[in-house]
């Protein structure tokens, strides 16, 4: 196990084949990210809405 | 409860013991008790990262907290997401690269051994004795409503979960999860469901959130930029960032979730689908409180929800003082009522001079309602010194146990039980892991290995240098297996003992928070620094944390800090305190 934790980010890293893998639903993973972004922004759009408007 | 409450309790404590015992029946090599094969797939993950961080604090102290304080407490959460991208570029490759047990193990690599050392301690205490409270947590429940005594309430919880933790280990523990969310889920739409039935005929739903609204339990945003206030979008979004960062990157009873994934892909879909449900399972418990709070508009709250402090004061010569106040306080909450009926037509009617009106006055009769309850907690704590003056922990309870029908009310306990179960299996998982990974393989002395010649009589023809290797790595495994079940043990008891202390703290939710805040900014800025600043060495950073756990336990002491804040303090003091002496010995270097 040790031996396997040579690597650090910072060393020759060898490319991940399981990194590789494509997500659900999108091709790219960063759609997913920008996903995960907008849905935060709505939610807050969203109570900052109901915090106004039942005052 | 009644006898349909009981059998369904019982029935599904006995089915989460069993089922976690056939699934963790085959754990017999490390890599499958700590971390269930790397086999598991995203929603199995996702449930096991829900069913952690939910536990059984969040189901009774989140509503109360709502109940008194509105839905500000949201905002808690709005680093999650954005913790929830981070982690999934950043830790989840690596980690899974590395193939891992725990994720102190990189620090040595990194660093040395002092670093994943003092990592993996710092886990260890604050885990231990946040394990205490998750146990803590549902036995209140019991005790409060059998008037059992707390400390065996916690000692039969305790014992259930270490049967099937210890004997299963992590694949036992992640499945029996999965089972505790449905759960969960289950228990939270009936708990929804009955509190709308149960409000006044003429009160709908939309009524009810527009009340709420009118009594300000509706204001979620907070944009101010004050350090001292609690809950706020900027404490949320930056201090709430590095929370979860923490506790999703660096805090082993979440990092083993995710190890267990059979990939990368696996294991990030489960992060990131959890990064969506979070915000809305949590402004779901709290509009609970919400409606808990309608609800008692129109039903008399008791003056003090803690019934223990109450039912003593009842026996002494303050007996007629608090019955006197609580007949203030009854009489003031049926003088409100003309006023809410006034509110409601008027805003049916969609008159807003009139609601202003009604609201105003409505919020002055609560205000002096609050007067009078502040007096009674006053003469309360004056009976009982050390009493814990809020009471938003026993809202909820109150409730379920008052006005939820028979078989529903054993049915919704079961869910809080649920989660307390599976937050604590984690916690006690993740203990055990790294009490073994951490220190046990480390420092055990290494026993004497069986060798070709070792072995005596028929086997020692037999027995080849590769069969003989194959022997000791079994033999290897079982040990660790072991002593993983013993630590699991050591762990439960350990929470359980702590888990009688609990009573004595507030809020149950915000001490958590408060207990993990205080070290988790430090284990962040260590695992940052050695994500990010490839110069700096061991010592640099072991001398950082050891000043930086200072200046944030001297922040909570003396400064009146809100507590997220000490997330950010902690990691920047660790990231800036390690980056000096190689700021200076560069210098050096270049003179």
């Amino acid at each position: 196990m040790s031996a396997l934790l040579k690597e650090t980010p910072h060393g020759n890293v060898q490319p991940d084949p399981a990194g590789a893998e494509k997500p659900l639903l999108f091709k790219r993973w960063r759609s997913w990210y920008l996903l995960e972004l907008l849905a935060l922004a709505a939610v807050i759009l969203l109570l900052a809405w109901v915090t106004r408007t039942f005052r | 409860m009644r006898s349909l409450d009981w059998i369904i309790l019982i029935a599904f404590l006995a089915f989460i013991a069993l089922y976690g015992l056939w699934r963790g029946r085959r754990a017999r090599t490390a890599e499958s008790y700590l971390l269930a094969g790397r086999s598991l797939r995203w929603y199995t993950v996702l449930f096991s990262i829900m069913a952690t961080q939910a536990s059984a604090i969040t189901f009774l102290s989140t509503p109360g907290q709502a109940y008194a304080d509105g839905m500000r407490f949201i905002q808690f959460y709005f680093g999650l997401p954005l913790a929830m991208v981070v982690l999934s570029i950043t830790v989840v490759p690596l980690f899974h690269r590395l193939k891992v047990y725990t994720a102190y193990e990189y620090l040595e690599q990194r660093f040395d051994g002092r670093v994943r050392t003092l990592t993996a301690a710092l886990f260890l205490v604050q885990r231990g004795l946040a394990a205490g409270l998750t146990i803590y947590a549902p036995a209140l429940i019991f005790a409060t409503i059998l008037g059992w005594d707390i400390f065996w309430m916690n000692l039969v919880f305790g014992s259930v979960v270490v049967l099937y933790t210890a004997s299963g280990g992590t694949r036992a523990v992640s499945h029996t999860q999965t089972v505790q969310v449905l759960i969960i889920f289950t228990g939270m739409v009936v708990a929804c469901t009955m509190l709308i039935r149960l409000l006044p005929a003429q009160v709908s739903l939309l009524d009810a959130t527009r009340l709420a609204g009118k009594l300000g339990k509706l204001e979620s945003i907070d944009p101010s930029f004050n350090l001292h206030s609690r809950y706020t979008l900027w404490s949320g979004l930056i201090g709430g960032f590095f929370l979860q960062l923490s506790y999703f990157g660096t805090d082993q009873s979440q990092v083993q979730r995710y190890l267990t994934g059979k990939s990368v892909t696996q294991s990030r879909m489960g992060l990131l689908f959890n990064g969506l449900l979070k915000i809305p399972m949590q402004i779901s418990i709290l509009f609970l409180g919400v409606l808990v709070f309608v609800f008692y508009q129109f039903t008399a709250p008791p003056l003090f929800f803690n019934a223990g402090p109450v039912t003593a004061i009842r026996h002494t010569p303050q007996a007629a003082v608090y019955a006197d106040l609580e007949q203030q306080y009854a009489a003031l909450h049926a003088e409100k009522q003309a006023a809410i009926g006034g509110l409601l037509t008027a805003m049916h009617r969609e008159d807003a001079v009139e609601e202003a009106r009604y609201a105003a006055g409505l919020k002055q009769t609560n205000g002096e309602m609050q007067a009078v309850r502040e007096s009674a907690i006053d003469l309360l704590a004056a009976r009982h010194p050390g009493m814990d003056r809020k009471d938003t922990n026993f809202v909820f309870l109150t409730f379920l146990v008052h006005y939820l029908p028979v078989g529903l009310l054993g049915l919704v306990i079961a869910a809080i039980v649920a989660a307390a179960m599976g937050s604590t299996a984690a916690e006690l998982n993740a203990l055990a892991s790294t009490t073994t990974v951490d220190f046990y393989r480390r420092f055990r002395r290494q026993p004497q290995a069986t060798t070709a010649a070792d072995a005596s009589g028929e086997e020692a023809g037999k027995l080849d240098p590769a069969a003989a290797q194959a022997v000791n790595q079994a033999a290897a495994e079982r040990r660790t297996v072991r002593f993983s079940r013993g630590a699991t043990l050591f762990w439960g008891f350990f929470a359980v003992a702590f888990a009688d202390y609990a009573s004595r703290l507030g809020s149950l939710i915000e001490a958590v928070n408060i207990l993990g805040s205080l070290f988790y900014g430090t284990i962040l800025g260590i695992f940052l620094t050695a994500f990010y600043m490839p110069r700096v060495g061991g010592r640099a950073v072991f001398r950082a944390a050891l000043a930086a756990e200072t200046v944030v336990v001297a922040c909570f002491l003396w400064s009146g800090i809100s507590f997220l804040w000490y997330n950010l303090i902690g990691c920047l003091a660790v990231m800036g305190l390690s980056w000096l002496p190689s700021l200076s010995r560069g210098r050096l270097t270049r003179r």
